[in-house]
C-alpha cells in the first residue's frame, strides 16, 4: 500500500516534470509520422500538438516517395470518358487511393490538370448540363481539398507545390552557366526496347519524369507498357501496361500528409 | 564572484538551494544564456541560476566541461595531438554515459538545457528520450512519460483512426 502511493506519487512528479515547453521540446525532433502517432497519446498531446501557435516548431508535413501515375481511359475513336486509373510503381504497398477521388464535394465530372509533391489540381464539373466549372486543388492521401480560386477569368497556370527543397540530382537539363539547353545524356534505342520489342518502330512516349531522382516514365507500344529509364544507372525496368486507350496526362501520385492541404504556405 | 585563476577567468554559478559553483568563463558560457548575460555585463557577481537544483546544476557543469571547445593559448596542444574524428567518437561515447540516467533526471536535464539554452545537451536528452519511445506501443509511451489516457475509448479510435497511415 505503501509503496502503491510512493509509485503513484512518482509518476505524478514525474508527469509534472514534463511541462509542456518540454514536451514541444521533445516532439520538435520527431518525424511528421510519428507526430501523428503521439496525437493517440493524449487528448493533451494531440492538443499540445495542433495547436497552431506549436505547429510552427513541429514537423508539419511527411512526403512519401513517388507511388505511381493518375490517368484515364477514354475510346480512341468516340473519345467517350472509359474510366480513371492508378498505376502503382512503387516498391513498398499499394497506396489507397481511389482514382475517381469521391471525396471531392458536389463533383459530377472533373478533369485532372496537373500534380506537385503530393497536391493535384483539378477543372471541377458541378453539373452534367452546365459547362461551368472551378479549379480545385485537392491531397488524395488525407482526403482534403480547396477552391483554387474562383474569381473570373483566372486561368491555371502550372501547380507549383514547394514543401520540400528540390533533390539533388534532380532531372536537369538547363546549364546554369551558359543559360542554354544542353544535351547531357542520350540512350541508344535498343538500350531501353531491346530487339524484343524494337520492331515496335517509335511508338513510345514520355509519361512522366520522376518529381524526385534522375528517372524517365515511358509508355511502350500498343497497350502503351509502362516502363522506367533510370538516368543513372541506365537500368530499364517494364512494368504494367496502362492500356491502349490510356491518354495523357499521367500525373504522379505522391503521398502527401500533413495536417492542412497546404501547412507550409 | 569573477575571479582569477591560472590566467582563466572564473565565474560563479549559484543554484537556489544555496550551493556555488566556479568554472571557467568559456565553460559557462557554453549557455547561451550565460553567454549573454556575461557579454550584457550583467555577471559582475555570482549569477543565480533559477530552477535549477544542485544536483542537475552540477550535472550540466559536467556536461559543459566535457564538451568546451579546446581550442585558444593552453588548448591548442591537446586538440593537436587528437584527430578530430577520434575526439568527436571520444565524446559520443562520453555522452551516451552521462545520459544513463532515470527519467526524471532527464527532464530535469532538458528543462535545464533548454533554460540555458546548451544546443547540444538540448539535442541529446530530447533525442535519447525521442529515441526511446519512438517505436513503443501508445501504452508504453504513456507508462514511460507518466502520461494519462484521457481519451474516451470512441474518441481513441476516431482520432487512430484519422492517423492510420502513421501506424503502417
Amino acid at each position: 500500500m505503501a509503496d502503491g502511493s510512493k509509485d503513484t506519487s512518482r509518476r505524478r512528479n514525474l508527469a509534472d516534470k514534463l511541462t509542456e515547453d518540454l514536451l514541444i521540446e521533445i516532439l520538435s525532433r520527431v518525424p511528421y509520422r510519428s507526430l501523428c502517432r503521439f496525437k493517440c497519446v493524449s487528448k493533451r498531446w494531440r492538443g499540445i500538438i495542433s495547436h497552431p501557435d506549436n505547429r510552427k516548431v513541429l514537423p508539419q508535413y511527411h512526403l512519401q516517395e513517388l507511388a505511381g501515375f493518375l490517368y484515364k481511359r477514354q475510346h480512341p475513336v468516340t473519345g467517350y470518358f472509359l474510366g480513371r486509373h492508378f498505376a502503382h510503381v512503387s516498391a513498398g504497398g499499394r497506396p489507397r487511393i481511389r482514382p475517381s477521388l469521391p471525396f471531392l464535394p458536389d463533383c459530377h465530372q472533373f478533369h485532372l490538370l496537373d500534380s506537385c509533391n503530393g497536391l493535384h489540381l483539378c477543372r471541377r464539373f458541378e453539373t452534367a448540363d452546365s459547362w461551368e466549372f472551378d479549379y480545385v486543388v485537392c491531397n488524395p492521401a488525407r482526403l482534403l481539398w480547396q477552391l483554387a480560386d474562383s474569381s473570373p477569368g483566372f486561368r491555371p497556370g502550372r501547380l507549383l507545390a514547394l514543401p520540400c527543397v528540390p533533390l539533388p540530382g534532380a532531372p536537369n537539363r538547363w546549364d546554369y552557366d551558359s543559360q542554354v539547353w544542353v544535351l547531357k545524356h542520350s540512350v541508344r534505342y535498343m538500350h531501353l526496347f531491346g530487339e524484343k520489342y524494337a520492331h515496335h518502330g517509335s511508338q513510345y512516349h514520355i509519361v512522366a519524369l520522376h518529381p524526385q531522382r534522375n528517372m524517365i516514365f515511358l509508355a511502350y507500344g500498343h497497350d502503351k507498357k509502362l516502363m522506367s529509364y533510370d538516368i543513372d544507372s541506365g537500368k530499364v525496368q517494364f512494368s504494367q501496361d496502362l492500356g491502349h486507350d490510356s491518354v495523357q496526362p499521367y500525373l504522379p501520385y505522391v503521398p502527401l500528409y500533413s495536417e492542412e492541404l497546404a501547412d507550409w504556405q | 564572484m569573477a575571479t582569477r585563476e591560472a590566467g582563466k577567468k572564473m565565474i560563479m554559478l549559484k543554484s537556489p538551494d544555496g550551493m556555488e559553483f566556479e568554472v571557467e568563463e568559456a565553460v559557462a558560457m557554453e549557455s547561451q544564456t550565460i553567454r549573454k548575460m556575461i557579454e550584457d555585463d550583467c555577471a559582475d557577481t555570482a549569477i543565480l541560476i533559477p530552477n535549477i537544483n544542485s544536483k542537475i546544476l552540477s550535472r550540466v557543469i559536467e556536461y559543459c566541461n566535457k564538451h568546451v571547445p579546446t581550442t585558444g593559448a593552453t588548448g591548442a596542444a591537446a586538440s593537436d595531438t587528437v584527430a578530430p574524428a577520434a575526439l568527436a567518437e571520444d565524446l559520443k561515447i562520453w555522452d551516451a554515459e552521462f545520459i544513463k540516467v532515470n527519467r526524471a533526471t532527464r527532464f530535469d536535464l532538458i528543462q535545464a538545457a533548454s533554460y540555458l539554452n546548451i544546443k547540444g545537451l538540448l539535442d541529446l536528452t530530447s533525442q535519447t528520450t525521442i529515441d526511446t519511445i519512438s517505436d513503443n506501443s501508445l501504452e508504453e509511451i504513456r507508462s514511460f512519460l507518466s502520461t494519462k489516457n484521457d481519451y474516451l475509448p470512441e474518441e481513441e479510435q476516431t482520432i487512430r483512426r484519422e492517423n492510420q497511415w502513421a501506424f503502417q
